[in-house]
């Protein structure tokens, strides 16, 4: 009898420490179905934030969610960023019959995700009808100007705006044109369906789970041929240099978001594609014109003295290494409206013309509490635009907040001055006007009829070419009032493993489009 | 002893009242409103007010805090704010990886700290000695997430042994789904195990000093019995108490560990909910925390009296 039939009262006891090792570790940490590494038909997408938030349209979404979404839903519009054009995407075309009336024909043929059928008027009409009924975070950045929307036929939407509202397609069925499924909506709750939402795009979501979201080929969708890639994996990593380490380790293939110190080095680094892109942001001064009508910053040349003063091409090398791009004004490159992205104050400053400005203010030197949040980058640059202001006797006291702190502060008009960037969500000129410079305005500090006057109409305008020129007289009047005084565009970078082609990038942070990503032969 | 737990745990009621309170208005008081910074700028005053309203946010204080009070007996722990998904749902996906990597990093602490100790109590005031401490000096003084980024390059980036991200991910295998663990728990349970470390070694010192150990080692034991089965066996009473204690406190201590990993744990998603004053997270996973805390010490209580006989309550 050889040892393999021996007969045994049980099994020993390394056995059973064994097994039992065994046991609790394949409880205490579950495997789980494999990624497909070899065929690379998927792709790691290592993301900032420590979570996704919501993932569903009609409900307030994070820019880290954005990134994802926009994958999973088309959007009526999408931009063509090097003509500056809106162009059809499941909305067919549009037209503007009346001056404040839309008719939006939809693409025929578009599907709804696992099997919840065709995408028709009905389901624009019961989004764009939810947003306005919950009264979501839409109806204030995109849907404002809705007033009544109904379907007529199939395909076709007629919307009534509550006044002539040119950037309409910009605004409404650009930022605010995901759609969701009124039968998926209804049946699965607005709870569920944020979690694991219906969409028509080029991917499905498969898990969401913590800080992972898994997406998968949409086999029906409309577009042959796409998407590319079978299987999208999003990872949150909040810090940085740790989603770059990963990349570099090959635990991601794709990242955004990389700081901007680490930008140099990783394209030098040849396994590895870099792009970078001037993104649609601001990193801005703002005065509180509504707060103490004693304060200095009232007098609008010592506005224009604290833009002289500032030095932009040194924040830019300074703060942002490079990876990003001088500005003095709201519009930024691939925006209707946009001139040269220097207007009038050059690109080290004027000393002298601010000390010059001071004077004629009969401003000596003040002291003013500026708030910025607790981003580091921010942070430093307070510091250096502090030393630039100093030199024109303006003392900038420092307070740095968390971000709840300084939002509190900021929405409530709370502040004296503050410093701070912001990502510029809807692609038309009109979001980087309106809210800041009109006395209507939620974000404005401004009083001025002229500028009322110029916002409003260039707000209401639908012929691009006259907007065009209204947006000039708006920037040239903003560059004399100064509410606002603009630093640089920061850039949008991207760096993913050399043999992924196919990604277009785009200067909207949330905008980050996999359908045409693949891996090369 | 089970009048003194009973006792213990007709406490923990109390304790978490308090507790609850303290939160409650600590939230309250720091400045933001979670509506406001969930709805941005752009938004209408009556958006604003009717999610207000759906959050309870418009009631007085006192009245915010008896609703959620009475939905907590009733098992609801409220609705994120942020996220559109309930507390309950938020911890049952988040708790499970914080105690994983707290259990990882506690395993870790002990392995290490328990020859650490006993080489250090054997090898007293000798240059062994001076190493095992120093090695406990390094726990106390680097702050793991320092220690974290030090591993990272150097088990990670340099040597590519172990991932740096993945806990939480799907994986092929069960080495995938523990190695992503090692690091996070090594950084986080450097700590214990300087503690521990510590504590083991005075522990066995003074046990070594004890009559019993010399009258042991006169009746000829072997030096390996006399250590284990006499001086180990009680110099770990003290230590086995401490465990569970150090066990608690790792939960509530992972923030940092889980944002440098990338970790879905309890502590990214405080974090989150205290940057976007998300009250009802705050609220529910402190809770949590705290319950979990307080039920581990009164486990050190029993276990103290279950290891030493001597000890009665």
């Amino acid at each position: 009898m050889t040892d393999t039939f021996k007969l045994r009262s049980g099994p020993s006891r390394r056995q059973l420490l064994q097994g039992a090792a065994s046991a609790a570790a394949a409880l205490t940490f579950p495997g789980a179905p494999a990624i497909a590494q070899s065929a690379r038909r998927d792709m790691r997408i290592g993301i900032w934030g420590g979570d996704f938030g919501n993932i569903s349209p009609v409900v307030r979404w994070d820019i880290q969610a954005g990134l994802p979404m926009l994958n999973i839903f088309d959007n009526l519009v999408r931009i063509d960023y090097e003509n500056r054009k809106i162009i059809p995407h499941i909305a067919e075309e549009w037209t503007n019959t009346a001056p404040d009336v839309w008719r939006i024909k939809l693409r025929e043929g578009v599907k709804w995700h696992r099997g919840f059928g065709e995408m028709t008027a009905e389901d624009l009409v019961y989004t764009w009808r939810y947003h306005l009924e919950s009264k979501s975070f839409q109806v204030g950045f995109a849907l404002f100007a809705l007033d009544t929307i109904k379907a007529d036929g199939k395909y076709v939407v007629e919307v009534k705006t509550k006044r002539p509202f040119g950037a309409f397609p910009g605004v409404a069925m650009g930022y605010g044109g995901m759609i969701i499924s009124q039968n998926a909506h209804k049946e699965m709750g607005n709870q569920a369906y944020s979690a694991k939402p219906i969409g028509q795009g080029p991917y499905m979501v498969e898990t969401l789970r913590g800080n992972e979201l898994e997406l998968v080929r949409n086999p029906e969708y409309w577009r042959p041929g796409f998407p590319k890639l079978d299987k999208l994996m999003y990872r949150a990593v909040p810090d940085s240099s740790v989603r770059l380490q990963a990349l570099m380790r090959g635990e991601l293939d794709f990242m955004t978001h990389p700081e901007s110190r680490e930008v140099a080095d990783a394209a030098k680094n040849t396994n590895y594609t870099t792009v970078r892109t001037p993104g649609w942001n601001w990193d801005y001064q703002q005065f509180n014109l509504k707060g103490d009508p004693k304060a200095p910053f009232q007098n609008k040349l010592v506005r224009q003295a604290i833009s002289y003063a500032i030095d932009r091409e040194a924040i830019v090398k300074e703060i942002y290494n490079g990876e990003a791009n001088i500005t003095d004004n709201q519009i930024p490159k691939g925006y209707l409206g946009h001139r040269a992205s220097l207007q009038r104050y050059p690109k080290n400053g004027d000393l002298n013309k601010a000390k010059a400005l001071m004077a004629q203010a009969g401003v000596k030197g003040y002291e003013v509490e500026v708030i910025t949040s607790d981003k580091d980058w921010l942070r430093r640059e307070l510091e250096l635009v502090a030393a630039m202001v100093s030199q024109i006797g303006i003392n900038y006291k420092i307070r740095n907040l968390d971000m709840g702190g300084f939002n509190n502060l900021w929405l409530n008009q709370k502040f004296e001055q503050h410093l701070e960037d912001i990502t510029l969500v809807a692609p038309d000129p009109d979001a980087t006007s309106w809210w800041f410079l009109n006395s209507k305005g939620s974000s404005s500090g401004l009083n001025n009829p002229e500028m009322d006057a110029l916002t409003d109409s260039a707000r209401a305008e639908s012929d691009p070419e006259k907007r065009e020129g209204l947006y000039h007289q708006i920037v040239d009047r903003t560059l004399e009032d100064c509410p606002l005084v603009y630093h640089c565009n920061v850039n949008m970078v991207q760096i993913f493993d050399k043999r992924l082609t196919g990604f277009k990038p785009s200067p909207q942070e949330y905008v980050e489009l996999h359908d045409a990503t693949t891996w090369s032969a | 002893m089970w009048r003194y737990v009973f006792r213990r745990l007709g406490q923990i009621p109390i304790v978490l009242v308090v507790v609850t309170i303290t939160i409650f208005i600590v939230v309250r008081s720091t400045p933001g409103d979670p509506i406001q910074i969930m709805l941005g700028m752009q938004t209408s005053p009556d958006a604003v007010a009717a999610i207000r309203h759906e959050f309870r946010f418009d009631q007085p204080l006192y009245r915010q805090y008896l609703l959620w009070l009475w939905d907590v007996v009733h098992g609801d722990l409220g609705r994120s704010v942020r996220l559109n998904q309930s507390v309950v749902s938020l911890l049952t996906e988040r708790f499970p990886v914080s105690f994983r990597l707290a259990l990882a990093a506690m395993v870790f602490a002990v392995l290490v700290s328990i020859p650490l100790g006993i080489i250090s109590a054997l090898r007293r005031n000798t240059w062994v000695d001076y190493l095992c401490t120093g090695v406990t000096l390094i726990g106390f003084s680097i702050p793991n997430f320092a220690l974290a980024l030090v591993l990272i390059f150097v088990l990670s980036v340099k040597l590519q042994l172990l991932p740096i991200t993945g806990i939480g991910a799907t994986s092929s295998s069960l080495w995938a789904s523990i190695a992503p663990y090692v690091l996070p728990s090594l950084a986080l349970g450097m700590l214990q195990v300087a503690v521990l470390t510590r504590l083991l070694r005075s522990s066995m010192i003074d046990v070594l000093s004890q009559d019993y150990i010399r009258t042991a080692r006169a009746k000829g034991l072997m030096p390996s019995t006399v250590l284990v089965v006499h001086a180990l066996k009680n110099a770990l009473i003290p230590f086995v108490t401490m465990i569970a204690i150090q066990f608690g406190y790792l939960i509530g201590i992972q923030v940092t560990i889980e944002y440098t990993f990338a970790i879905p744990g309890m502590g990214t998603a405080i974090l989150n909910a205290v940057v976007n004053r998300d009250f009802p997270v705050i609220q529910g996973f402190t809770l949590v925390i705290a319950s979990f805390f307080l039920l581990t010490n009164i486990l050190a209580d029993i276990l103290y009296s279950v290891l030493d006989p001597r000890i009665r309550y």
